[in-house]
């Protein structure tokens, strides 16, 4: 039995963590945790901060809540929840306050914000509820990949348009103009509307390509 | 409903408040032990921040000392584990051009934490900054993130009256600064009210100490 079983759960596992990096991508395709992504996009850094602290909470999330399931009452499973994914959102704005001051300035009021992010509750309620830790696990590897995907590409748009640099450096040729409005919450919806539509003709154009082979 | 059923709805509902109290202790006790061990990191490096943020709003300076204040409520030279609490500036020669305070209060979001720059002689303020907050951004963050408005501190003039007791700053539209007012914010109406008390707390807490002691904590008449 453990041997088929093991198989099975290893591949619906592996499934699992490409659709979340691809085919079911929580900003390109489901726009899931949408206040971050906005408000936290204007820069790369920023951008690789927010989405790895909220691709380790999801993380360590799955694994405790999938771990717990089978003692978790389902008529307080919302509470609990929370109080798990709170916990781990708390420990993460405390370790980013210690060891990087700087991006914890940056990052403001978004982090804790972490706790109200759909894309966590969404994946603890479908997935890490009702699986095993490992697939749980590799569920939130890939949601947190595509989270990070789409927020690091968003957040380096912004800045190299919006400042000419890329993680502070520059990049563009000195007499470029920056598009100030990229910096804006504006340039934001933009920068996510522009993305979205070429992710979805490169995601059509390649599953023709498909067929056709 | 029988008694049986009635002990099983029991015992559901403490397995239900067991499970949850069981997580939110271990959620507690986690939380308590990384606040623990990241506390000090964090006030080492905000006692950096706040060294920075002392020479911003003392024009003139150059260095400083840090001083916090004892049992007795008397300032004395910080000390390890200690959170400073003023910087007497010092310029290029090691004279004293002023003190700058850390006062904290709570903003709308969480507490807002900041140093203002005082020129006892002149009766002025010289700067204000703001080294920690979670105001809401876009709109409470601005008095991080307006800069007219934060260097408006530098010109704002305290008031005494004929007693010489301080008179506090108030906040108002199209504020006088030279009458000891702070420029009103539309939508971040809580943010610079809770920065105005936090600065006239401190002010009327340091005040007396600093007329008192003054001398003393410049050390140049002390040695």
């Amino acid at each position: 039995m453990s041997d088929s079983a093991t198989v099975s759960e290893r591949e619906n596992g592996l499934q699992r963590f490409r659709a979340g990096l691809w085919r079911e991508n929580p900003i390109l395709i489901q726009a899931l945790g949408m206040c971050p992504t906005l408000a936290v996009s204007n820069t790369a850094i920023n951008a690789l901060t927010m989405s790895l602290a909220t691709a380790s909470v999801l993380l360590a999330s799955a694994i405790v809540i999938s771990t717990l399931r089978g003692i978790i009452p389902p008529q307080v499973r919302l509470a609990c929840f929370v109080l798990v994914i709170a916990t781990f959102v708390t420990l993460t704005d405390m370790l980013i306050e210690a060891f990087a001051l700087d991006l914890h300035r940056a990052l403001g009021a978004f982090l804790p914000l972490i706790v109200v992010n759909c894309m966590i509750l969404s994946r603890i309620e479908i997935m890490a509820s009702r699986q095993p830790a490992s697939v749980a696990a590799l569920d939130a590897l890939g949601m947190g990949g595509g989270f990070m995907i789409g927020l690091i590409t968003l957040g380096s748009l912004r800045e190299v348009l919006g400042r000419g640099t890329l993680l502070d450096a520059r990049v563009m040729p000195a007499d470029f103009e920056p598009w100030q409005v990229m910096q804006l919450p504006g340039g934001g919806f933009f920068t996510l509307a522009a993305l979205v539509i070429g992710f979805y003709l490169f995601d059509r154009r390649w599953r023709r390509q498909e067929v056709g082979a | 409903m029988t008694d049986g059923n009635g002990r099983g709805g029991i015992g559901s509902v403490l397995r239900v408040q067991a499970v949850l109290v069981a997580i939110a202790l271990v959620a507690g006790l986690t939380i308590a032990t990384v606040h623990e061990w990241t506390r000090p990191m964090v006030m080492e490096q905000r006692g950096g921040l706040f060294g920075d943020a002392a020479l911003e709003v003392l024009p003139d300076a150059v260095n400083y000392r840090i001083y916090t204040r004892g049992a007795d409520g008397r300032p004395r030279l910080l000390g390890d584990g200690d959170s400073p609490e003023l910087f007497i500036g010092l310029d290029a020669r090691g004279r004293t051009v002023g003190a700058a305070i850390v006062g904290s209060g709570m903003g709308y979001a969480d507490v807002i934490q900041l140093v203002f720059g005082l020129d006892l002689i002149a009766g002025r303020l010289t700067g204000m900054r703001v080294v920690a907050s979670r105001e809401t951004p876009g709109l409470g963050s601005v008095i991080v993130d307006d800069m007219d408005w934060v260097d408006s501190f530098g010109r704002i003039e305290l008031q005494f009256d004929g007693q010489r007791q301080l008179q506090p700053l108030r906040v108002r539209d199209g504020a006088r600064h030279e009458q000891g007012e702070v420029d009103a914010i539309s939508g971040a109406t809580v943010s610079v009210y809770a920065v105005t008390q936090i600065i006239n707390r401190s002010l009327a807490e340091w005040l007396p100490i600093l007329r008192e002691e003054f001398a003393e904590l410049t050390g140049g008449r002390r040695e």
